[in-house]
């Protein structure tokens, strides 16, 4: 099957005081139509900037992004316009996230107006739709969204994200925000999307339970990089990466009496401002070798669909 | 929204009243005797006190302050101690100098500072912002008379462009109008800088830019609308202090408006100048703020939902009583 988006050895580099930051060092992921990739990591690693790279908010340093077998690396004005009615973004925080001086109807018909896709009537019954599709009740469509409590505003920014109708939408840690039991009905309703209208997600999360729930595919970001990507089962079931076992490691497990074997990282995650050459994860990884500290390691197939970046990989 | 308006003017009663009392009692107890003003030292004792019975000024301070009111509803705020024509009608005359300057003033200072504001924030640290930033600390630490008087010897007596005083057409606007704007023109060009840098940071500019609106619509309507409110706020602040007349610019320009009448009454003692000129103020300031919060509401949705919001409840409550 062909992917619907893909990336080559796309980079940012942000311009600090203090040199270069990597925040997205190289990256190659291919997603597959209606499928979803799961980026996994801890704060700082590069997921959102990722994520921004692939819908253009952001431009690229250096690497290719492809939709559709199409180069959309720099687009031009015309081509952005076409592109961002294909893909969307659900962002992670709702309550910052929506224009505070706009009602519901106005944030959801936007994008429409914008492309003059709907008008009058039809432009009000599509919205309607739109929020019953997503679950909110026709009431609130005259509300400012302060009005509205977590779950109904992330509700909005999904409704606002299907308004143009797009084929692939990024998820950037679209619930962590919201409260425990408000997450799993919008993963649920995420997914009952993806299935009625043949969606394909890259859900950007720290979250390991929720990116299970809703993954084919999880790729984990250590650093701006790439250190393992696999089926979600087998990577739960057998992580490759000492980073990726010291994550997983990690999940609070409800069973009694069944010793937990947590992996401690020792010290701090190191700067990604002008990183050293070699493993990004060298300094805090206990098998590291002197080879890991001079020379990075590329992903490299381990098993049918399961990559991973390390030079002794089949030692550990 | 009505109901608000009504509720505002409403309030501005009391504050009106609150002004009256307390510069009718600064000016009563304040040294010196007006018919002595009026009659000049030559006047014998006889003749100043036959004055102060007229003028009644020998009545006990209620009494006084009583009459004062009185004659305020009938519109009438008295006579000038030093021509004897009526306040109320010479303020009037005046009015419509200092609105024009203050208008004029305000919109050049703000039309262009908002969009140089809009435009520095957007390209921050650039040349422009750089000139920007620049030109609005020149602007505010300069003083204005000084510059008034700059340009009346640059472009008046040394490239002889545009008349030094008087107010009688658009030529001579044009100076008082600068020398005015300027200053009101620095303040608003930088709060709207910061006002805008602080919303353009937001998310959901980050929203509205992956909707793929374009670029002036994400500006205009998602930025500038969330950031517009203190920027209103100065405006509205320094429009009341406009109409309350540039004391300075009048004088060097030679324009015939408000604030000049008002120092020169308070420099001759003249009375019922003061206390009409000061209440006048007082209220114009009322009537700026007003508007100032209208348009909060205009602005700012959240405002006037909470209004509507609140007036639906209390119909609902009705409703259920009824029932």
């Amino acid at each position: 099957m062909l992917p619907l988006v893909e990336t080559k050895g796309l980079k940012k580099h942000f311009r600090v005081p203090d040199g270069w930051l990597h925040a997205v060092d190289g990256i190659d992921i291919s997603i597959g139509e209606g499928m979803t990739l799961g980026i996994v990591g801890e704060s700082g690693c590069g997921k959102s900037t990722l994520g921004r790279l692939l819908l253009q908010l952001l431009e690229p340093t250096d690497g290719v992004i492809r939709f559709q077998q199409k180069d959309v690396s720099s687009p031009n004005k015309a081509q952005l316009k076409e592109l961002r009615k294909d893909m969307q973004m659900i962002f992670q925080d709702p309550y910052s996230s929506l224009n505070p001086r706009m009602t519901v109807a106005e944030i959801i018909s936007e994008p429409m107006r914008r492309y003059h896709l709907y008008k009058g009537a039809a432009l009000r019954d599509r919205v309607t739709t739109l929020m019953n599709t997503v679950g909110l009740e026709q009431r609130l469509e005259n509300s400012y969204p302060h009005e509205l409590d977590g779950g109904r505003r992330q509700r909005i920014g999904i409704a606002r994200a299907l308004a143009l109708e797009p084929k692939f939408i990024v998820c950037d840690e679209p619930v962590s925000a919201l409260d425990v039991s408000i997450q799993a009905q919008i993963l649920n309703l995420m997914m009952d999307l993806q299935e009625e209208y043949g969606l394909t997600y890259m859900f950007i999360t720290h979250d390991l339970s929720v990116v299970k729930h809703i993954s084919d595919d999880i790729a984990v970001m250590y650093l701006g990089q790439l250190v393992e990507q696999s089926p979600a089962d087998r990577l739960f079931e057998e992580p490759r990466h000492p980073y990726s076992k010291a994550l997983l490691s990690a999940i609070p497990r409800p069973k009694i009496r069944v010793e937990r074997q947590r992996i401690i990282l020792k010290e701090e995650i190191s700067s990604p401002i002008n990183p050293t050459p070699g493993c990004r994860f060298a300094p805090r990884c206990i098998y590291a070798v002197d080879e890991c500290r001079t020379s990075n390691q590329e992903l490299v197939e381990v098993d049918s669909g399961h990559f991973v970046a390390c030079h002794r990989v089949n030692e550990i | 929204m009505f109901r608000y308006i009504s509720r505002r003017i409403i309030m501005m009663i009391p504050v009106l009243l609150g002004v009256v009392f307390v510069i009718f009692t600064i000016l009563y107890f304040s040294p010196g005797d007006p018919a002595r003003t009026i009659l000049g030292v030559t006047a014998t004792e006889q003749e100043v006190q036959m004055l102060s019975e007229e003028l009644g000024l020998n009545d006990p301070y209620g009494v006084q302050l009583f009459r004062y009111l009185k004659d305020l509803l009938r519109g009438d705020m008295g006579r000038s101690y030093k021509n004897n024509k009526s306040v109320s009608a010479e303020i009037l005359q005046r009015f419509p100098t200092t609105l024009l300057l203050a208008t004029l003033s305000i919109l050049f200072a703000a039309v262009i500072a908002i969009v140089a504001g809009i435009i520095s924030a957007i390209k921050q640290y650039s040349v422009f912002d750089n000139i920007v930033t620049g030109f609005s600390l020149l602007g505010i630490s300069i003083p204005n008379f000084w510059l008034g008087l700059m340009l009346i010897i640059l472009v008046s007596l040394h490239w002889r462009l545009l008349p030094a005083s008087g107010f009688y057409g658009p030529r001579y606007w044009i100076l008082p109008l600068i020398t005015n704007g300027v200053g009101y023109m620095a303040g608003i060009m930088r709060i709207t800088r910061s006002s805008m840098l602080e919303v353009i940071r937001q998310d959901y500019i980050r929203t509205a830019r992956a909707k793929g609106q374009r670029e002036i619509v994400v500006i205009l309507k998602h930025a500038l609308r969330n950031a517009i409110i203190p920027i209103i706020t100065l405006i509205g602040l320094q429009f009341g202090r406009a109409l309350g007349g540039a004391v300075l610019i009048e004088t060097v320009f030679a324009i015939p408006g408000l604030g000049k009448y008002l120092v020169d009454s308070i420099s001759a003692k003249d009375i019922p100048v003061i206390q009409g000129g000061v209440l006048f103020l007082a209220f114009l300031f009322g009537v700026v703020n007003l508007c100032v919060d209208i348009l909060y509401g205009f602005f700012d949705p959240r405002i006037s939902s909470q209004y509507r919001r609140k007036k639906e409840k209390a119909v609902k409550m009705h409703a259920k009583q009824a029932n």
